[in-house]
């Protein structure tokens, strides 16, 4: 497409017998990024993924793949598809290489060509040494990049993979965060997940849903320049000698910007000292310093809160309000 | 809630889409089936298209333009019947087999045959059953009795139809084996035709007839109307009734005495009818029986009138007796009428009608009664008067005669007479009727006088065909001894072997057929026998019966499959056989079509008799012998014979034995056919066909000859030691004959039918022979040892599930190799 | 076409790596080979009726196969359902119809090996007399109609649950259902039944190919009802869009 969009989804709907799944999605993914659809369990993306590989139909609205409709010829938009479903559903009595080459020869390829691609996935993903495995027998991490190589065995315009990371220890998710961003170089990708790090560290741009609904729909800093409008900063202040935490809470309510604060909790040890949480509509970092100077009460600890998803989502929905 | 705006597509295809679908799918699926029911496309993968109406078959079917064929099936056939001798059988899917076989014969006819079913209850013509019966339909029973209101019944069942083409008739009474229903049909066709174009020959006789049987019909049920006496009625009234002691029989009396001028008036038709027959008389065997039981309805008819109108002899003053004579004389009325019904139904069945004659007379298998009567009544009356042992013995005697007589009329009516056949005995001092159109020698065990041989060969000469079988040996395995003078009890044990006094062999030869007098052996392609064994256990004796396999029952494994009679055939036993060849000169014969019907195997022999009879000695010479088979077991002569006879005076005709026989009158005067063959002229040469079959076919003749040898009537009149002992070997004779016939019972079935074969090829119908044989494609298994059909069943029952299993390892191992190895 | 093709052999390789299909085809010999051999319910064994034919082996089959065939179907779908590998099924760039069509045809290749190890039967009795190996062919076509049936039927009921017992005891009842219940039903029914119902019996219609005979009409039968069953395992595949 001229304008570098891949997947344009308008208006989805999906309604189920008692609910309404989705309430009218809209978005883009261009050429070459890695989209992050984000959300909390249950929000709608895992129907909207099913939605855009056709596994499931939607009630209503398009969803268009390098401009072929989703509706009207859905094999012709799987074939442009790789596909990674939640969990990563494999056949486990299958060898790591039986199940590519059949996986390949569903989607039309054979002979010397096969083997190539088969071989040039199974290098992506690092899979070499486990080509001969029964995928039943490999380590969650391993299976996950069984599954990618089968997403990426016919070199498809996108991929769409969804909560790629779930349910893999730290270490493995590491790993398949850097494989996913390595895809991301060559590859239109759609990655849902609930993990705002997650998204923030490897894609480009974000579609947060919430219950059914677009509720934001740009890049990470876009977003958090959108919910920037109010600060939060936790603040570890050792009160000055004679004073109690309730105190300094009462003379940062005073300070001009500040809407709240909330005393999380106090330390004894190894410097007895109050946690607090400020609200407040600019940031006031410069002035805190200087009344902490001022009034004789020493910083131990001063940032910014960071952005949780629920959070976000709070404010997101907040302001659509 | 879908959203209206956007309508479903593609694959968003709702539910109510799917239903549709699916719904549209079925009925597409029904149309088309529906369609295809009117398309008949059948491919029949079986080697002799079993399933497949024969070209006979179609043929015959569309030779009866405008034959009409209603069926009779029960509604609810049971799962199974009982079969005569325990068994049971399964009528699975039988009704639908008929129903497709009658529709065979519509489609095949092209239109001219139309199918109807006989419906259930259509008003005034009762069930299915009754309708059935009445159109002489046999029914049959389950073995399930069924409450019919509160008595158990068996419930009757239907299963036949009945073929109505143009004036003539035929039923197939009982269709309840799939496999021979295109034979019995087809049968039943080709007969059809035959009568009815025999039929149209002898209009005048048949109408004649039917003439007749009209008026005894009528005389019939107008007496048995009028002298029904509703006895009941009148007892239950006796006691108040004034009238109390008018009898039944009196009230009977009385009723025909009143309706005698009607009864005189209806009868005296049959007088009428029967002068009135000139064509019938002396025309055939039926139209002289039906005169004959007319005359004898007549004479009673007659005689019942004497006594109605009070003018028979001696019974003018004595009431009583006449009313007792004329309650006789009704129920013998109806006795008669079923016999004049008989004859009419022989009568009208006659036209076209080949008939078979049997040789009988020397000891061969004739199934018949015999003609003579064993000692002539008067004689039995006067013999042991002063003797109560011989007297005692002739009783016996008489009783083994009888039942000698008796179970060879049965083994007729049940082997022939019921299938079909028309069969008649021809006795070989008598010249032969015109009417039998094939001669069957059954394997005789005398010599056949000059006269007979006359008779034969100039039969042959005719041009019609001459079946003989031949038994040379008769072989006598674990039999019951003859007493000897020790005094012996009766025993089982008693083998042997010895030469008939056939001479078949010389007769024969002046045809150029060689009968060898060889028994031929196998040690390989041989049948079983059952001996019965008494087997002492604990005191007491046991009858046990084993199968031994018996080298002289070979089963012979080459057919000539161009000839008719075994075209179809793949295996037959052939119990004691000896064999047949061509000789040099008739081979080399241009003029002589000579066909190898049926051979032994490769590994037969031919071993001079006698031979040991035991099974295990016997097998000894049998795996001894160097194999010379196969042997020519059946052979079939076609050519234009010489009369044995030529440049000699023919053989005189021997006189009839007087017998005085009140049963059996000598003929006054010469009959129509006396005339008929006082005209026949002498043939020195005529085209013939000849088959020789070098057995008996296990089916050994019974006869009185053969059982009470040596009897005389002279030698009973004088009691001597040798008459009882002659008395107790004739009734070892009689059970031997028995004990043989079951060692190889088992064979029967396969060898009846090429008996069937051989009468249906001499009645030139071959074409049955063809269907037959397609019919029951009997595929018997060959001879095994118990052990090797036991290694059979065991190696094939284990061989699926470890080949499956040495596979599944294969491939395992296979994969573990394959994935170790696998590399990128 | 292609993808029917790998998908077959991809199920037939899967029937073949699980223990089920040895089971399953051992049970059909084990059993059609006693009831062949020995008979049941009275009827003469085979060497006691001494006749060099497979009939009652054409007899008994079907049952067999009623009985095994649900076992070798229950997995197709119900275990894609429940592994959740349908979705990638589905989502491969192949028509519904065709995903059915490779699983039907895969499990027919279960059939036909089966079948094959079967032909011990008429070697065994072509050892012992000599057998009409047209009708033979004919049982044996009959059987692999009759089979492809019973496999349609079970592939239907695979689509229907995720969990693989329930498929299995829908499709042997289906299976059991048009082999023979049909026949009883009808008898119960009717007094006299109609010839179009009793049509619908599968016994019926197999009757001709155990007697050599190929009626088009019979193969016709078999061939709707499996094609009826594929449409309906499409639609009810296709179900997930609206459910």
């Amino acid at each position: 497409m001229a304008d570098g969009t891949v997947v344009r989804v308008r208006n989805l709907v999906k309604q189920y017998a008692t609910k309404t799944a989705l309430g009218g999605v809209s978005f883009d993914v261009h050429a070459g990024e890695i989209m992050g659809l984000l959300g909390p369990n249950g929000a709608g993306k895992s129907t909207t993924m099913k939605i855009l590989t056709t596994y499931l139909a939607a009630t209503s609205g398009d969803v268009a793949v390098d401009g072929v409709d989703s509706a009207d010829d859905p094999v012709k938009v799987r074939a442009m598809l790789g596909y990674l479903p939640e969990s990563t559903p494999l056949y486990t009595d299958m060898v790591v290489y039986d199940y590519l080459d059949y996986v390949g020869s569903m989607r039309g390829f054979k002979g010397a060509e096969l083997r190539k691609r088969i071989g040039d996935v199974i290098r992506m993903v690092g899979l070499q040494e486990y080509v001969g495995f029964q995928i039943g027998t490999l380590s969650k991490g391993y299976r996950q990049r069984v599954g990618l190589a089968q997403a990426m065995l016919h070199n498809p315009k996108v991929l769409i993979l969804d909560e790629p990371t779930s349910g893999l220890d730290p270490n493995q998710i590491v790993e398949i965060r850097n494989l996913i961003r390595e895809l991301g170089k060559s590859h239109t990708v759609i990655l849902s997940s609930h993990n705002l790090a997650e998204v923030r560290q490897i894609c480009d741009r974000v579609v947060i849903i919430h219950r059914g609904k677009v509720v934001a729909d740009g890049t990470i800093d876009e977003l958090e320049g959108k919910v920037a409008s109010t600060h939060r900063l936790i603040l570890g202040v050792q009160p000055k000698a004679g004073a109690a935490a309730a105190d300094v809470v009462a003379a940062l309510k005073t300070l001009d910007g500040i809407s709240a604060v909330h005393l999380t909790h106090e330390a004894k040890t190894p410097v007895p000292h109050a946690n607090l949480e400020i609200e407040a509509s600019r940031d006031v970092r410069p002035e805190l310093f200087q009344w902490a100077q001022r009034d004789g009460h020493s910083l131990v600890e001063l940032r910014r809160k960071a952005m949780d998803l629920e959070g976000i989502f709070q404010s997101l929905t907040q302001d659509a309000n | 809630m879908a959203d209206p705006k956007t309508p479903s597509k593609g694959t968003r295809s709702g539910k109510a889409d799917a239903l549709v679908m699916v719904l549209a799918t079925v009925g597409v699926a029904v149309v088309v089936n529906a369609l295809m029911t009117a398309i008949n496309l059948r491919l029949d993968l079986t080697e002799q298209k079993v399933h497949t109406l024969s070209d006979a078959s179609i043929s015959a079917a569309q030779s009866l333009d405008s034959l009409v064929i209603t069926a009779y099936i029960s509604k609810k056939l049971p799962e199974t019947i009982p079969m005569p001798g325990g068994g049971k059988m399964a009528l699975k899917g039988i009704e639908r087999a008929f129903r497709d076989k009658l529709e065979e014969y519509v489609t095949a006819s092209g239109g001219k045959v139309r199918l109807v079913y006989a419906e259930d209850n259509s008003p005034g013509v009762g069930t299915i059953e009754e309708q059935a019966e009445a159109a002489k339909v046999e029914a049959f029973s389950s073995s399930e009795a069924q409450l019919a209101g509160s008595e158990l019944k068996f419930a009757r069942y239907a299963m036949g139809a009945t073929f109505h083409y143009k004036t003539v008739h035929e039923v197939f009474a009982k269709a309840l084996q799939p496999g021979f229903y295109e034979f019995e049909i087809t049968k039943i066709l080709l007969r059809l035709r035959e009568k009815y174009e025999a039929a149209q020959i002898q209009k005048e006789p048949l109408a004649q007839g039917k003439a007749i049987f009209e008026a005894i019909k009528a005389c019939n049920e107008l007496v048995q109307k009028k002298g029904k006496v509703e006895e009941s009625k009148d007892e239950g009234a006796a006691g108040l009734s004034l009238k109390g002691t008018t009898d039944p029989g009196q009230k009977r009396f009385d009723a025909l005495a009143a309706a005698k001028d009607d009864i005189a008036k209806t009868c005296g038709d049959i007088a009428k009818a029967a002068s009135a027959a000139t064509k019938l008389k002396g025309k055939s065997q039926f139209g002289d029986q039906l005169l004959q039981s007319a005359e004898q309805y007549k004479s009673i008819v007659d005689e019942l009138g004497q006594f109605l109108s009070g003018t028979a002899e001696g019974a003018k003053d004595k009431p009583k007796q006449a009313t007792m004579a004329v309650a006789q004389l009704t129920s013998m009325m109806d006795e008669f009428y079923k016999e004049v019904d008989r004859a009419h139904t022989n009568l009208t069945d006659s036209p076209g009608r080949k008939v078979i004659g049997f040789l009988c007379g020397h000891d061969e298998f004739c199934p018949f009664a015999e003609s003579e009567p064993f000692v002539p009544e008067q004689m039995a009356m006067m013999m042991g008067q002063n003797n109560p042992m011989m007297k005692q013995i002739m009783q016996a005697a008489t009783q083994i005669s009888q039942s000698i007589d008796e179970t060879n009329a049965r083994i007729g009516d049940n082997l022939f007479t019921k299938r079909g056949y028309m069969i008649r005995r021809v006795d070989g001092d008598e010249p032969i009727s015109s009417e039998v159109s094939a001669l069957i020698v059954y394997a005789p065990r005398k010599a056949l006088p000059d006269y007979t041989r006359y008779q034969l060969d100039q039969f042959l000469l005719a041009g019609k065909p001459v079946i003989a079988f031949a038994q040379e040996w008769e072989v006598a395995l674990m039999n019951m001894a003859a007493p000897d003078d020790l005094g012996n009890d009766v025993r089982l044990d008693y083998s042997a072997m010895s030469a008939t006094g056939s001479n078949l062999q010389e007769v024969l030869k002046g045809y150029g057929v060689d009968l060898k007098r060889e028994l031929t052996l196998d040690s390989k392609h041989v049948e079983t026998v059952k001996v019965m064994k008494l087997v002492q256990r604990g005191g007491l004796q046991f009858q046990t019966q084993q199968d031994f396999p018996y080298a002289l029952v070979p089963v012979a494994t080459k057919f000539d499959h161009t000839h008719p009679l075994s075209k179809a055939l793949e295996t037959l036993p052939v119990p004691y056989p000896t064999s047949v060849e061509a000789t040099p000169e008739l081979e080399k014969n241009k003029e002589f079509e000579v066909v190898r019907v049926i051979q032994s195997s490769e590994s037969s022999v031919r071993k001079a008799a006698p031979l040991p009879v035991l099974p295990p000695a016997l097998k000894e010479v049998a795996l001894k012998a160097t194999p010379t088979g196969p042997h020519t077991l059946a052979l079939f002569v076609r050519g234009p014979f010489k009369s044995q006879f030529a440049g000699k005076d023919p053989p005189k005709r021997p006189e009839k034995k007087q017998t005085n026989d009140p049963m059996h009158p000598p003929r006054d005067k010469p009959s129509e056919h006396d005339q008929e063959i006082a005209k026949r002229t002498f043939k020195t040469q005529g085209a013939g066909k000849l088959l020789v079959v070098a057995s008996n076919l296990g089916i050994e003749g019974l006869s009185r000859g053969a059982v009470l040898k040596g009897f005389e009537v002279g030698k009973m009149a004088q009691f001597s030691a040798d008459t009882l002992k002659d008395y107790q070997t004739w009734n070892s004779n009689f059970q031997n004959w028995q004990i043989r016939i079951g060692q190889v019972s088992h064979l029967l079935g396969d060898n009846l039918q090429f008996i069937a074969n051989v009468m249906d090829w001499a009645t030139s119908h071959e074409a049955l022979v063809e269907i037959r044989s397609k019919g029951d494609m009997r595929r018997p298994l060959r001879q095994m040892e118990p052990d090797e059909s036991k290694n059979l069943r065991l190696g094939s029952l284990l061989a699926g599930p470890l080949l499956l299993g040495l596979a599944g390892a294969l491939r395992m191992m296979w994969r573990r190799k394959r994935n170790e190895s696998l590399k990128i | 076409m292609n993808a029917v093709l790998t998908l077959a052999r991809r199920e037939l390789a899967a029937t073949f790596d699980s223990p089920i299909a040895y089971i399953a085809a051992t049970v059909f010999l084990v059993v059609t080979g006693l009831l062949f051999f020995f008979g049941h319910d009275g009827s003469a064994d085979f060497f006691g009726a001494r006749e060099a034919t497979l009939r009652p082996l054409f007899e008994y089959a079907p049952w067999a196969l009623a009985v095994i065939l649900p076992a070798v179907t229950m997995r197709l779908f119900a275990e894609e359902k429940k592994s959740g590998t349908l979705e990638l099924l589905v989502t491969l760039p192949v028509s519904d119809v065709q995903l059915v069509l490779g699983k039907l045809l895969g499990a027919v290749g279960f059939l036909v090996v089966a079948l094959l190890v079967t032909l011990v039967f008429p070697i065994a009795v072509a050892m012992a007399g000599n057998p009409d190996l047209g009708a033979v062919a004919g049982g044996y076509l009959g059987l692999l109609l009759i089979g492809t049936a019973f496999l349609a039927l079970g592939l239907l009921t695979s689509t229907w649950t995720h969990n693989q017992i329930v498929a299995f005891i829908l499709g042997l009842l289906l299976c059991v259902f048009f082999w023979t219940a049909t026949d009883a039903l009808i008898k119960v029914a009717f007094d006299k039944p109609p010839l179009t119902l009793q049509l619908l019996s599968f016994r019926t219609q197999f009757d001709d190919f155990a007697k050599g005979v190929v009626d088009m009409r019979n193969v016709l039968y078999f061939l709707s009802v499996s094609a009826v069953a594929v449409v309906g395992s499409t639609y009810s595949l296709q179900s997930r869009h609206w459910k």
